[in-house]
């Protein structure tokens, strides 16, 4: 027991290194594969020093559209994305800055739409897509996202904009400053944070999406998650490059995530968890 | 802004009619997109739900209620909503309790700092491709689970993902890998929230350890897990990436929640109006799970999402 009271701190390392190798184990696994020639993925007991190799990435930058997708998932999600920064820091303010009648309903009708199961309403946007000419497009799927993004929006940046001391913006007006000015010269430059928190947030959740995205595409604006599925026609027989692609299709993701480390907790639980 | 009613005392001209207006015109963007890309579909879903309406065929005709009687005599139905209920069970005790035991211990820890960066890859992570990864792990000649599980004399024989038996733990398995480091981050901040006197008052007392985790720290953790438990009951009711690149609902059935039948109903069966209907059920379902919640989170005196 004194053993353990004297080394506390030192335990814990141990303790939570083996627990984070086991929730990296997975990925690093998958990494480790997309390294590997294909004789030695299919080895048994598994093979864990081998010679590398970035045969499977050049393969899939090659032989598949890779990079038509990649284009294709940049500019979706980050499109996506930044209109709804923008469209959720507007309601943002107005809703918590402004009496607007029935703001608590429209505030829960927007929450709803994190609560719902986005797949619930894809019959109706899969029939109002081809009846409008925006099926497989990147346009109709960026403004569909809107769906996922727009609650993640507004709830962040009004726990963002709510921490801004009103009497900033007060005095802006007194100046002589009109609201929308007062929004775009004082609480904007305040909200920086919220903006960039809320911009990653969104751009994961749009990257990440699939079922509407699988259902709204074909193959011109077809996302990367999507065009994984297209590996699954020779099931196990090139597990070494689907990784080689599954590492590239996730790359961007790791990089966001480093970015907003600091704001998951609250971008997750959509402001309501604050660290 | 009226500039010659400078005369006019300052406080009062931001009271202006227009200042009031501001609210409205700063919402109407976003109430419009969410008339395109929620009310309008809604109803537009709720009218197809009644019609018959099959892809590729041109011809669309009323059914009244065919397509919820339908969906009360169909078994494959009914066994979608048995799986994604059975998904929720295996899922959540399972992550809150292993999300507080890593929350605690990284709460205890002073370098908290260095792990929880690695922590939450998996949360981020496409889910479609851990899908993929996880298939290749599940694979019973090659794959590393069933390595594993062989060295500790556990591996059953079979791919876990292939047998009727295991598929559904597998699958909350995966799921957990997942999500539990969601929820140790989101208890970690409640932790990190809480003032140390009340521990220390707590041990001078003579408290035990058990005592002080069941009477101080669950109660002040009530509303992280509350958020915890509403945000993981309605992704686990929504969860298709990870199945569909795992199992695609099989074997057999085995693994179909409500999300894949109606994907595949819509899609593959090309029974819009049906898979409308289904839609329309996970709509209540999925409102009724968050009215619930929010109506408990308020009876305990939580003012949700502040």
């Amino acid at each position: 027991m004194r053993f353990v009271q004297k080394h506390r701190q030192l335990l814990l390392v141990v303790i939570l290194s083996v627990v984070t190798f086991l929730f990296l184990l997975p990925l690093i696994w998958a990494f480790l594969t997309s390294l590997k020639l294909h004789r030695d993925v299919f080895t048994f007991p598994p093979k864990w020093i081998f010679t590398p190799t970035i045969e499977n990435y050049l393969y899939v930058l090659r032989e598949t559209d890779y990079l038509k997708f990649m284009s294709n998932s940049i500019v979706i999600s980050f499109s996506s994305a930044a209109m709804s920064v923008f469209l959720g820091a507007l309601a943002a303010f107005g809703l918590s800055r402004f009496r607007v009648k029935g703001s608590k309903t429209i505030l829960m009708w927007i929450l709803s739409l994190r609560m719902i199961p986005p797949i619930a309403i894809v019959v109706p946007f899969y029939l109002m897509a081809i009846r409008i000419g925006l099926y497989d497009t990147r346009s109709g799927l960026a403004i569909v996202l809107l769906a996922i993004n727009v609650p993640i929006a507004v709830w962040l940046q009004m726990s963002y904009i709510r921490e801004i001391p009103k009497a900033i913006e007060e005095s802006a007006m007194l100046e002589g400053c009109s609201p929308i000015g007062a929004f775009f010269r004082v609480v904007l430059p305040l909200e920086a944070t919220g903006l960039f928190a809320t911009f990653i947030m969104c751009l994961i959740f749009s990257w990440n999406e699939f079922p509407l995205t699988m259902i709204l595409t074909g193959n011109v604006s077809k996302t990367l998650p999507v065009s994984m599925l297209s590996w699954d026609t020779q099931r196990g027989l090139q597990w070494g490059n689907m990784m080689a692609a599954s590492m590239m299709a996730i790359a961007p993701i790791l990089i966001f995530t480093a970015l907003a480390q600091k704001y998951l907790v609250r971008g997750l639980t959509l402001g309501s968890v604050v660290d | 802004m009226y500039r010659s009613e400078d005369t006019e005392p300052k406080k009062h001209r931001i009271r202006h009619w227009s200042y009031w207006k501001t609210g409205y015109i700063l919402i109407a963007p976003v109430l419009f997109v969410l008339i395109i890309v929620n009310l309008y579909p809604s109803l537009y879903q709720i009218f197809i739900s009644f019609m018959s309406y099959k892809l590729g065929s041109p011809i669309s005709s009323f059914n009244g209620i065919a397509n919820y009687q339908k969906l009360l005599t169909d078994v494959r139905f009914w066994n979608s909503l048995v799986i994604t209920l059975k998904l929720l069970l295996y899922t959540l005790p399972v992550q809150l309790v292993l999300g507080i035991i890593l929350a605690m211990l990284l709460d205890a820890s002073r370098y908290h700092k260095y792990f929880l960066p690695l922590l939450v890859l998996p949360v981020v992570t496409t889910p479609v491709v851990v899908g993929y990864i996880f298939q290749y792990m599940f694979r019973e000649d090659y794959g590393l689970i069933s390595y594993f599980l062989r060295l500790l004399h556990l591996f059953p024989g079979y791919n876990l993902t292939a047998n009727t038996g295991t598929v559904l733990p597998a699958i909350a398995m995966v799921d957990t890998w997942q999500w539990t480091p969601f929820v140790m981050i989101v208890l970690l901040a409640g932790l990190q929230s809480l003032p140390s006197s009340v521990y220390e008052a707590a041990r001078v007392d003579g408290g035990s350890w058990w005592d002080i985790f069941l009477k101080i720290t669950l109660p002040l953790l009530k509303s992280q897990i509350l958020v915890v438990l509403l945000f993981r009951t309605v992704d686990v009711l929504r969860i298709f990436d990870t199945i569909f690149a795992l199992t695609r609902g099989g074997p057999g059935t085995g693994s179909e929640s409500l999300t894949i039948y109606l994907q595949l109903t819509g899609f593959r069966f090309r029974n819009l109006g049906y898979a409308g209907a289904m839609g329309m059920f996970l709509l209540v379902i999925a409102s009724l799970f968050t009215t619930a919640f929010m109506k408990l989170a308020k009876s305990e005196g939580i003012e949700e999402e502040k």
